[in-house]
């Protein structure tokens, strides 16, 4: 063919016969999500976090060798045992203190994770479906052959990705700088269950916290207003709460507010799945670890927490469904 | 094979009826969809989209049925929507070379392709700019494109011109004819008439959810051998005389020129004589045909059984 | 009879972007029709007509006054304008009585203009429905209402049938039509040509925001004298017809086209017009069609805007 044909040329590969194209969605949002200003910065916020975890377990592991060595303990060292509500604790029998200590920081670290999710999730998915919204993205979505779960689910993948950067990414680089730094198999072996955990833990907050955002994210064409909702959701219980306390003492209004605060639920669910009770149990100190250990920190009813985030995810997965599905009804307006 | 099949198509939404059981066979070319706002367009594209759930009927669309297999149309059909739809955050490859990705395409042939999409709808470095800076007519531009980017057999277009200048428009319609003529089946749901006129080979109107009239546009056209339209400049009352004389009776007078109706099939030559006897320049000689607007209104008339200008628009939302 | 609007030497410029340039025209009575691609300057000459700028050089007068500061002169001017906003809120019928009663009608006065200007488009039955409800055509219809409601002697129309379908567009243009027989001049501003060419044969054109040509649409093509006329005939021995004009003077090139078509371009129009049913009925030669394909409005926009 020496000279090529002008106007439109038809196309002879192939379509994909995958039912789902979720890949193409989950890529297209890390792509663009990372091209916002401030992304890299805020996703790696996560690991001096695990650096610092680190090194606890680096200052155990010294814990741990001058059980068996004593020496005078440095102030440092004895500043962080206070951080850790150790300072109390007569140094001995370490070995068996190891996981519920473990147990611990791993309890401050999610605590301090929630607060990087916050931001992760305002600033990568407030976005995701008010944009579409807003420039009216669904038609086209929905012209191709995507039903609404794939695209649903490519949004929530995204979310993963990101919220798995500040929460899982740390915690298992903590877990690994730990055993590494200590007499790794016996420490591997002890923790192996510690392990599963945390990774399980993560990818659940990960996954709800993505879930409500982007069910905020899906009723609002203003990403600035999914920010403002979210932070209010996951703050105001925990000012009003503070505020109650000081005014009214009774447990009453502690316990109401209790239901809904997302922190609340979330704390309760992280002790839960630590099993942070067992591992002081198993210590068999369990005075040492006074009031950080328990469920005392947090008031009683796991049922009900995990029943309150049952709740949520239900909702989160009604709305994203109702709000993406509702396109249709727009696109046969006259 | 028809790449449309509607038996008794019906959707209602709640009290309203949008579409009345609408029964269609279209064959592959160039379709234009016409109709008043209301009259169920958007409803019957939204259908064979399947964006919305058909009360009941049904139908196919390149042989796959629209209620079940849904997947199988979307990965052969493109959409040009009406509204203003892009993706945020993207240049226009970016857009299209996704828009072919969601399509199932891999990721190098959906980005050579973009390319090629974009070079056809005329977007040179402008497609590494976000969508958001595109003026409107760039905006529809890029939408055809990812509309084409997956190689559809049949391309839904609403309002494709819209908002757009002259030049703009002019590009489209080549784009639309070109498209018929390799093989892609075009359904054009547009208020434009000239348009239509312009690119497609036949019609559907539409009105209050019915089929009101289909065809191909030249038959509805309906050319007269008798009728016929003249301008002149120069001495009219000569002209006119002449006229009488030779037997060709003035009907009616349109805007500086006369609506003239001949004694006998195809005598056009008295025209012209009569033209050289009075000595005026005849500069202009059509025959008389009934424009697609002519066509449309009437088969909107008749549906409303009376004189249009006496009616309100068919009032219904949400159509 | 008086211009409607005079513009001398009208310039108006934002910073340092170019708004009008220098345009000297008069618009008369009847419908006139303002042409020119997108960013020509159409929206900033209809507002300055309309008193929401003031010139940045030159001047304009409407109805033999100045525009700016003028809300005497703007209660005999109705704009419809076109963007596609209005108050939530409110109904048809509501809106059309709040915008009389902003022109200065009275309560009573603007109810019933309200009214009448509601039945004069057509929108009688759904003047009671919010205009959240409405489609775009019923929109555009209370738009044109409101701009007719207080019986201004120039209506200033801006992309008044955007998004109509052909009925609405059929009535509207039949409405200016009758508005304009009976002594309101109407401005219609588009650049969907074939609309404005079943309105009006007289046209303003603009082009980045210089004045390019104005008047009656077969004069400005006569007057692009540079531009050869294309004459289309149909006849059956068209190329015996084209043996028989090539050897004219006035003739300038010939091209047949599928057998019973031909195409002539000619420097000397009317030469050819006064000549050609000589040559046809001396000849025998039977022409079923004679026509110009580029007096169309399109074709005389492209030569002028040099982007056809």
């Amino acid at each position: 063919m020496p000279v090529r044909r002008r106007g439109y040329h038809r196309w002879k590969g192939k379509l994909s016969s995958a039912r789902w194209t979720w890949p193409a969605i989950l890529s297209n949002g890390l792509r663009l999500g990372m091209k916002q200003k401030g992304a890299s910065l805020l996703l790696w916020s996560g690991l001096p976090i695990a650096v610092v975890a680190g090194l606890l377990f680096y200052f155990m592991a010294v814990l741990e060798k001058q059980a068996v060595h004593p020496v005078q303990l440095p102030n440092e060292l004895r500043f962080i045992l206070w951080f850790l509500r150790m300072d109390r604790m007569p140094l001995l029998d370490i070995g068996r203190l190891i996981v519920p200590m473990w147990t611990l920081v791993f309890a401050r670290l999610f605590q301090l994770e929630l607060l990087l999710i916050l931001l992760v999730q305002s600033k990568f998915g407030a976005n995701q479906i008010a944009g579409d919204l807003r420039t009216d993205a669904l038609p086209i979505y929905f012209s191709k052959p995507i039903t609404v779960w794939t695209y649903l689910l490519g949004k929530w993948l995204i979310m993963m990705a990101f919220a798995s950067a500040v929460m899982l990414v740390p915690n298992l680089v903590a877990y690994v700088a730990g055993v590494l730094l200590s007499d790794t198999v016996t420490q591997f072996r002890a923790t192996a269950g510690l392990l599963a955990r945390i990774t399980a833990h993560s990818l659940l907050l990960a996954g709800l916290s993505s879930l409500i955002i982007l069910a905020l994210s899906s009723l609002t064409r203003d990403r600035r207003l999914v920010s403002v909702a979210w932070f209010a959701i996951a703050l105001l219980p925990i000012a009003i709460q503070a505020v109650l306390d000081d005014a009214m003492p009774g447990k009453y209004a502690t316990g109401l507010l209790g239901a809904v605060s997302l922190q609340r639920n979330f704390g309760r669910l992280t002790y839960w799945m630590l099993d942070v009770d067992g591992a002081v149990t198993s210590s068999g100190h369990a005075k040492l670890f006074g009031s950080a250990a328990g469920s005392g920190l947090y008031g009683a009813g796991l049922g009900y927490s995990v029943a309150v985030l049952a709740a949520i995810t239900a909702v989160c997965l009604l709305i994203c469904l109702k709000r993406v599905r509702r396109f249709q009804v727009a696109v046969t307006n006259a | 094979m028809p790449i449309i099949a509607l038996d008794k198509l019906t959707k209602r939404y709640g009290r309203i009826t949008a579409l009345d059981r609408v029964s269609l066979t279209i064959e592959p070319g160039v379709i234009g969809l016409l109709g008043p706002n209301g009259a169920g367009k958007s409803t019957l594209i939204s259908l064979l989209l399947g964006h919305t759930r058909i009360t009941s009927g049904s139908g196919t669309v390149l042989g796959h049925d629209i209620g079940r297999e849904q997947r199988s149309i979307r990965q052969q059909t493109g959409y040009v929507p009406e509204s203003e739809c892009f993706i945020p955050g993207m240049s226009g490859v970016g857009y299209v070379c996704y828009a072919g990705r969601l399509a199932g395409m891999s990721h190098s042939s959906a980005m050579q392709r973009a390319h090629e999409m974009l070079d056809l709808v005329e977007l040179e470095n402008e497609r590494y700019r976000p969508v958001e800076t595109y003026s409107a007519g760039m905006k529809q531009r890029v939408k055809l494109a990812q509309a084409l980017v997956h190689d559809p057999q049949l391309v839904f277009l609403d309002e494709p011109t819209n908002g757009m200048d002259p030049r703009g428009r002019r590009l489209m319609l080549d784009l639309m004819k070109d498209l018929g003529r390799r093989g892609v089946s075009l359904l054009l749901s547009s208020h434009l008439l000239p348009d239509v006129e312009q690119v497609c080979e036949s019609v559907i109107v539409l009105g209050r959810g019915r089929v009101l009239a289909e065809g191909l546009i030249e038959e509805m056209r309906r050319p007269s051998a008798r009728r016929c339209g003249a301008r002149i400049r120069g001495d009219a009352e000569r002209f006119r005389s002449s006229l009488s004389r030779a037997g060709v009776e003035v009907c009616g007078e349109d805007g500086g020129g006369l609506d003239l109706l001949l004694p006998d099939d195809g005598r056009h030559d008295l025209v012209v004589r009569a033209a050289v006897e009075a000595g005026v320049q005849l500069r202009e000689l059509r025959p008389q045909r009934s424009s697609l607007e002519q066509v449309f209104l009437e088969a909107i008339e008749s549906q409303q059984g009376m004189k249009l200008g006496q009616s309100a628009e068919p009032a219904r939302t949400g159509a | 009879m008086n211009h409607v609007i005079e513009m001398n030497e009208l310039s108006k410029w934002y910073g340092e972007v170019i708004g009008l340039n220098n345009v000297t025209a008069c618009i008369r009575d009847g419908i006139t029709g303002l042409l020119g691609h997108n960013g020509a300057g159409k929206t900033t000459l209809l507002s300055l007509a309309t008193g929401q700028l003031r010139p940045s050089r030159g001047e304009i007068t409407v109805l033999g006054e100045r525009p700016w500061n003028n809300p005497r002169l703007l209660s005999r001017t109705g704009y419809c304008p076109e963007v596609d906003a209005f108050w939530r809120g409110l109904t048809g019928h509501q809106f059309v009585t709040f915008l009389a009663r902003a022109n200065g009608m009275t309560r009573r006065g603007a109810l019933r203009a309200a009214d009448a200007a509601i039945d004069l488009v057509r929108m009688g039955e759904d003047q009671h429905r919010r205009i959240a409800e409405y489609s775009r055509g019923m929109r555009q219809r209370m738009k044109v209402a409101q701009a007719l409601a207080h019986r201004p002697e120039l209506l200033v129309l801006d992309e008044p049938l955007a998004g109509m379908d052909p009925v609405g567009r059929a009535e509207l243009i039949a409405l200016f039509k009758r508005l304009a027989e009976s002594g309101t001049a109407v401005i219609v501003s588009s650049h969907i040509l074939h609309e404005v060419e079943a309105m009006t044969d007289n046209i303003l054109l603009l082009d980045h925001g210089q004045l390019v040509a104005e008047g009656e649409v077969h004069e400005i093509r006569d007057s692009l004298e540079e531009q050869s006329h294309q004459v289309l005939l149909r006849a059956r021995e068209s190329r015996r017809l084209a043996t028989l004009l090539a050897g004219k003077d006035y003739v300038a090139a010939l091209e047949v086209q599928d057998g019973r078509t031909l195409i002539l371009h000619t420097h000397d129009p009317d030469k050819l017009y006064r000549e050609l049913p000589g040559i046809l009925a001396d000849n025998n030669i039977a022409c079923s069609e004679i026509s110009s394909p580029d007096v169309s409005l399109e074709a005389v926009f492209g030569y002028l805007t040099g982007r056809p």
